[in-house]
């Protein structure tokens, strides 16, 4: 059993902190992280809720394998309802935080209300605190960590929190936690940033226990080696990290450039991951909590700056997507986006948006005051704009509101890449098909890890699928959806599935836990949890015409390169999705369908 | 004819180059290409991508940006001016 059977309750508004149980039985029916905040969130929260009022919550839910030696368990979840998509929102990190978050003795905490100033939650096992913020306020979140881990004075602690873009309300802001790991997606920082809640600071050593701790660690062991072994979590990630991908996507023509007008970028030599090892900037790799993988590139650039990343997607957004071709700008903009909170992906995407905008003459020079011209290709401009959006001052007010609202407030929201208003990230879907009906009907909007598709579709894992046939895709899609649902709500990273099956979850969590779920059963609750999230979503005002691609991927053809003159077959894919889901013309589950997840 | 092949991720980082070119009289298969490319470069590359004559699973191999496994895989011919890209078993993003 690897519950706490915890959940801390904290009443921003009211400053009451209450401790509650955590019920065993919805634990087995979602297991923990995604899964489980997202049972306790849709529970109690109108999906109508505006997502920055007080009204909306936050939960932080560990997984049921957080803090135990299962590879990569150290996982934790934000899920609350997003201000940039209006669906709900999951958002998940690595690092150390999530370990030592559950080393607190609780599972789940939910922030309610709006804290009249700013605070910060301290919590270990004896006590928890709301003490003030106000110091804290406007700082980055490298000077947060910092101030805190001094005030407080324990160095095991672990700080979460938000910079500057989540405390000015940006669509696009994240929670950070140790200094560099970000619950990146769907502007979660936010929400926290509309609560008055900088941080959350947490320390603690309880233990978590596992109910067959013999065969755990054998299994565990089993899972190390496999991991160890593969080509890709053995060999590829670790030297590479995922940045591996630039010159392969590239190859493929699925690299999108210049805001999607093409699907090659010229100079990817100069941005890649093999780069990135060749200019000399990567120091090492390092790894999260209990990972055998090691992934996070430690980065030293010429002119002595550290940090971390930059990652595939951040790479790309700040690279091909506006036609920059200086690692070294790129990299600074990944550091940049860590400090002040800010969703790398979305800011990146956003500032492409905002070039073509410019570009077509909509953007005017005079709003730009005098900031550099928003051309493709101008490296200066990526710097400049990501300060002026984490900071929200000028023009980065409107580039603070994500790419949707931004070319929106031009009168052209078809120059938005963004699906359900969130910002796609790496990978063309007219050179992809199934990774693009992934995209369509993501419950989180425009992302890539709640099917990823490239692994089947480009890299050949667990098997190769030809990127350009429709035949079985929705099936894949599906399966990839509920798996990942479990793999998010167990508290693991989604990398172990490179090497790691159905069955391979299955045992993992059954030594743990003691469920003894068989796969069939784990699937089945990972179907659960995808409709329980669409069920919130359409009572929140969706419809299937959100389950969509932007114009330009479905109506213009690729212009050159190995993935010219395809767009995307949405058309020819979502019927067959629906019907294989279960839900009707118009993407509603059915009834049969909730009665036989336990939904209805 | 002249191909040339480009070389990606730890195969490019442990061997130190980004590509090579390679001259042949006649038409011949993505496998013949390997054995080519590990007698110039004195550096047997074959097992790294190929286990049981089979290609690798997540070993990527493209002619001309699209993946040999959908063509006639290592028997696959290549063409003139065609661009070959290797990729040993890389990662996710």
């Amino acid at each position: 059993m690897t519950y706490h059977g915890k959940i801390l309750r904290i009443n921003l508004s009211t400053r009451k902190i209450k401790t509650e149980e955590l019920s065993q039985e919805l634990t087995r029916m979602y297991i923990g992280g995604r899964g489980l905040g997202s049972k306790i969130f849709s529970d109690e929260v109108d999906p109508k809720v505006d997502p920055l009022s007080p009204e909306n919550k936050l939960i932080f839910a560990t997984g049921a394998l957080t803090s135990t030696i299962a590879p990569t368990g150290g996982r934790y979840m934000v899920v609350t309802k997003s201000p940039l998509t209006s669906t709900i929102a999951s958002s998940n990190s690595g690092g150390f935080f999530g370990n030592k978050l559950k080393s607190t003795g609780y599972d789940v905490l939910i922030f309610e209300g709006k804290a009249e100033n700013p605070c910060y939650l301290y919590l270990d096992e004896e006590k928890s605190e709301l003490r003030d913020a106000t110091h804290l306020w406007g700082k980055d979140s490298h000077e947060t960590t910092d101030i805190l881990m001094n005030e407080v004075g324990e160095k095991t602690a672990k700080v979460a929190c938000i910079g500057p873009s989540g405390e000015n309300l940006s669509l696009i802001s994240g929670v950070m936690n140790d200094r560099n790991r970000a619950a990146g997606r769907s502007g979660v920082g936010a929400v926290m940033g509309s609560k008055n809640l900088k941080a959350i600071i947490v320390s603690g050593k309880k233990k978590t226990l596992i109910d067959d701790k013999e065969a755990f660690k054998t299994a565990v062991k089993q899972r190390v080696k496999m991991l160890k072994e593969h080509g890709v979590t053995g060999q590829g990630l670790p030297a590479l990290g995922t940045k591996v991908l630039d010159n392969i996507i590239n190859s493929i023509g699925a690299y999108p450039t210049r805001n999607f007008q093409k699907s090659q970028f010229e100079f990817v030599d100069e941005v890649s991951g093999e780069a990135l090892v060749e200019k000399g900037y990567l120091i090492k790799n390092a790894a999260c909590f209990a990972c055998p993988i090691a992934c996070t590139r430690i980065v030293e650039l010429p002119q002595g700056k550290k940090g971390e990343g930059p990652e595939y997607e951040p790479g790309w957004a700040f690279g091909a997507l506006c036609e920059v071709k200086d690692l070294n700008t790129i990299t600074q903009a990944n550091f940049l986006c860590n400090e002040l909170g800010l969703d790398s992906i979305s800011a990146g995407v956003t500032i492409a948006t905002a070039m073509e905008l410019y570009e077509r003459g909509y953007i005017k020079k005079e709003e730009l005051e005098k900031g550099p011209e928003l051309k493709f290709g101008n490296a200066e401009a990526i710097l400049y704009y990501i300060k002026k959006m984490g900071n929200k001052e000028g023009i980065g007010a409107k580039l603070a509101q994500g790419s949707y609202r931004l070319a929106e407030s031009y009168g052209h929201p078809e120059y938005s890449m963004t699906v359900k208003k969130m910002e796609i990230p790496a990978y063309d879907p007219r050179g992809i098909q199934g990774h693009g009906l992934g995209y369509a009907t993501n419950n989180r909007g425009g992302c890539h890890v709640r099917s990823y598709m490239i692994s089947p579709e480009v890299l050949g894992t667990p098997e190769k699928l030809d990127p350009q046939v429709l035949e079985g895709k929705p099936e894949w899609v599906k399966t990839l959806q509920d798996l990942t649902a479990v793999i998010d709500s167990s508290g693991l990273c989604l990398f172990t599935s490179f090497a790691m099956g159905a069955p391979d979850y299955t045992e993992l969590l059954n030594k743990a836990t003691g469920f003894n779920y068989s796969v069939e059963e784990l699937m089945l609750t990972g179907e659960r949890i995808w409709n329980l999230e669409r069920q919130f979503n359409l009572n929140a005002g969706l419809t299937t015409d959100d389950d969509t691609l932007p114009k330009r991927l479905l109506e213009d053809p690729i212009p050159s390169g190995p993935s010219k003159g395809h767009v995307h077959r949405l058309g020819e894919l979502l019927p067959h999705y629906y019907k294989i889901r279960g839900w009707s013309k118009d993407g509603i589950p059915s009834n049969e369908k909730l009665k036989e997840l336990s939904l209805l | 004819m002249k191909i040339q092949v480009k070389l990606f991720a730890t195969l490019r980082l442990n061997l130190g180059i980004s590509s090579i070119e390679i001259e042949t009289d006649n038409s011949i298969t993505i496998m013949e290409v390997l054995e080519l490319v590990s007698t110039k470069l004195d550096n047997d590359i074959i097992p790294e991508l190929i286990e049981d004559r089979k290609i690798k699973v997540g070993t990527i191999i493209l002619i001309n940006g699209k993946d040999v496994l959908h063509a006639q895989k290592l028997k696959t011919m290549i063409t003139e001016d065609c661009e070959i890209s290797i990729f040993p078993p890389v990662g996710g993003g």
